[in-house]
């Protein structure tokens, strides 16, 4: 069956005893990889069919699949430092060429 | 006339029957139109923070007002007739945003979550930067150079190593974090992780040029949602980019994640002439989802790492950065701002754009002076 990775946010009432919470995850399925305690997350990995046990752990507010993100630089339109002469119409027309894509993950 | 605890006085609608009476408004704040049970005022900031206040229980909802034009009229609106252009002294993003401020950001603690820093850039090399990496394998340093392009706009020194200055908040408390690897690739544990140490760090602002699309009609994440929740309540404004996906006027994409949580603040970017870049996205028109503000992001000189040292770049990732900066220069400003106060100041004295509201928010951010 298929791993996912997660990101587990617990809930407000239930910060103060996070550990707990992570324990009883794991009991769930989850593999516990780190806990962001500032602002009350725990990431890990869950077969993706214990996502419905793991979501119905007492103290977990939310669960979400992880998702990837790629920087794709539009920034791309890179000139000289500041000060170029380069013209605003010719900076524009660049950018209009620099076709983005959707990130459909 | 009508005075209410935060010093604002307002002409009564009703008053208005004879014309005698139209006198009086240009004596007062604004009027209060008794028919439709609302009011239209003026107010600095401070008055409009201590409004929200006071009527906190009994007002059902404060917004900033609007500029309207007739459809397919040129607009008159002073902000629409302005253009910069780099100068010998300052880049046209300090100079549109007003960033030569007497405030520098000192005593305010930033971070940047990006692709990481040059450390040993000439225009980095003075003052501590507290850094870490959360990509397994990475160092801090940027091979890829977008973490050092917005790093720069943010804490770019006073006086660079070569002019023009760039740099927002030339004093403040740099804090970067590597979350994205050399091929400017990341995760959401690892972005989670950095705005995790952020806050544990004490850092006021928080600036994420990073973010992936998302298909029109989608749900912000409850998790994003409620991280970004919990830092306002600590104290900390995180503020991300709109996105690039859309290419005017044809195609309008929407705002990506994670600057659709509405706890979270989103920039789009506008070019040296003030009007809106054909790639920055904008709201989709569900509530709070949208562009909260503006800033600079066509051609936008910033530091590169070496041996290139500096570079104009363009996209909604420099405009965050502006923001990131001013939000540092009014947190200086105002002690007491913090988190969704120090947002309501940045809302409250951008500069109102001719653009409809969905793309361009509140305006472009403006630093205190």
């Amino acid at each position: 069956m298929l791993r996912v990775k997660v990101a587990v946010a617990i809930a407000d009432s239930a910060r103060t005893h996070i550990y707990e919470v992570a324990a009883a995850c794991r009991a769930a399925g989850l593999e516990h990889t780190a806990t962001l305690s500032e602002v009350g997350l725990l990431m890990g990995s869950v077969l993706a069919g214990d996502l419905v046990r793991l979501r119905h752990v007492p103290g977990v507010l939310t669960v979400e699949l992880e998702r990837r993100l790629q920087l794709r630089q539009l920034e791309s339109v890179r000139g000289a430092g500041p000060g170029s002469t380069q013209t605003e119409g010719e900076r524009v027309a660049l950018l209009r060429q620099a076709a983005p894509v959707l990130d459909l993950e | 006339m009508l005075r209410n605890q935060s010093g604002l006085r307002l002409a009564m609608s009703s008053d208005f029957t004879e014309t005698s009476r139209f006198a009086s408004l240009a004596e007062g704040d604004g009027v209060f139109l008794e028919s439709l049970g609302a009011a239209v005022l003026r107010g600095d900031p401070d008055q409009i923070r201590s409004l929200r206040e006071c009527t906190r229980r009994r007002a059902l909802r404060i917004e900033r007002a609007r500029c309207l034009r007739a459809s397919g009229s040129v607009p008159d609106c002073a902000a629409h007739s302005a253009s910069f252009a780099d100068t010998a002294s300052a880049t046209w993003g300090l100079q549109a945003t007003r960033s030569s401020s007497r405030y520098t950001g000192r005593g305010i603690r930033v971070a940047v979550l990006d692709t990481g820093i040059d450390l040993e850039h000439p225009d980095f090399t003075d003052g501590e930067i507290i850094s870490h990496s959360f990509v397994p394998g990475d160092t801090i340093d940027d091979p890829n150079g977008h973490g050092t392009h917005c790093a720069g706009i943010l804490r770019g020194p006073k006086d660079p190593a070569a002019r023009p200055r760039y740099g927002v908040a030339s004093d403040a408390d740099l804090y970067i974090a590597k979350v994205l690897d050399d091929q400017a690739n990341g995760s959401d544990g690892d972005i989670l992780a950095g705005i995790d140490w952020a806050i544990r760090n004490g850092c006021a602002v928080v600036s994420m040029s990073l973010g992936t699309a998302v298909l029109a009609g989608t749900a912000h994440s409850g998790v994003y949602e409620e991280i970004a929740r919990r830092a306002l309540a600590a104290g900390s404004l995180l503020i991300a980019a709109a996105g690039n996906s859309s290419a005017r006027p044809a195609r309008v994409a929407p705002v990506e994640h994670p600057a659709n949580c509405p706890s979270i603040v989103s920039v789009g970017a506008v070019g040296p002439d003030l009007a809106l870049a054909p790639f920055s996205n904008a709201n989709e028109g569900a509530e709070n989802c949208g562009v909260d503000l503006v800033g600079p992001g066509i051609a936008v000189g910033s530091s590169v790492p070496r041996p290139t040292l500096y570079e104009t770049q363009s996209g909604t990732s420099p405009a965050v950065p502006y923001v990131a900066g001013i939000a540092a220069l009014l947190a200086e400003a105002h002690p007491e701002a913090r988190g969704a106060a120090l947002r309501d100041l940045l809302l409250e004295r951008a500069l109102a754009l001719p653009n409809a509201e969905r793309d361009a928010g509140a305006g472009l951010a403006q630093a205190p002076q």
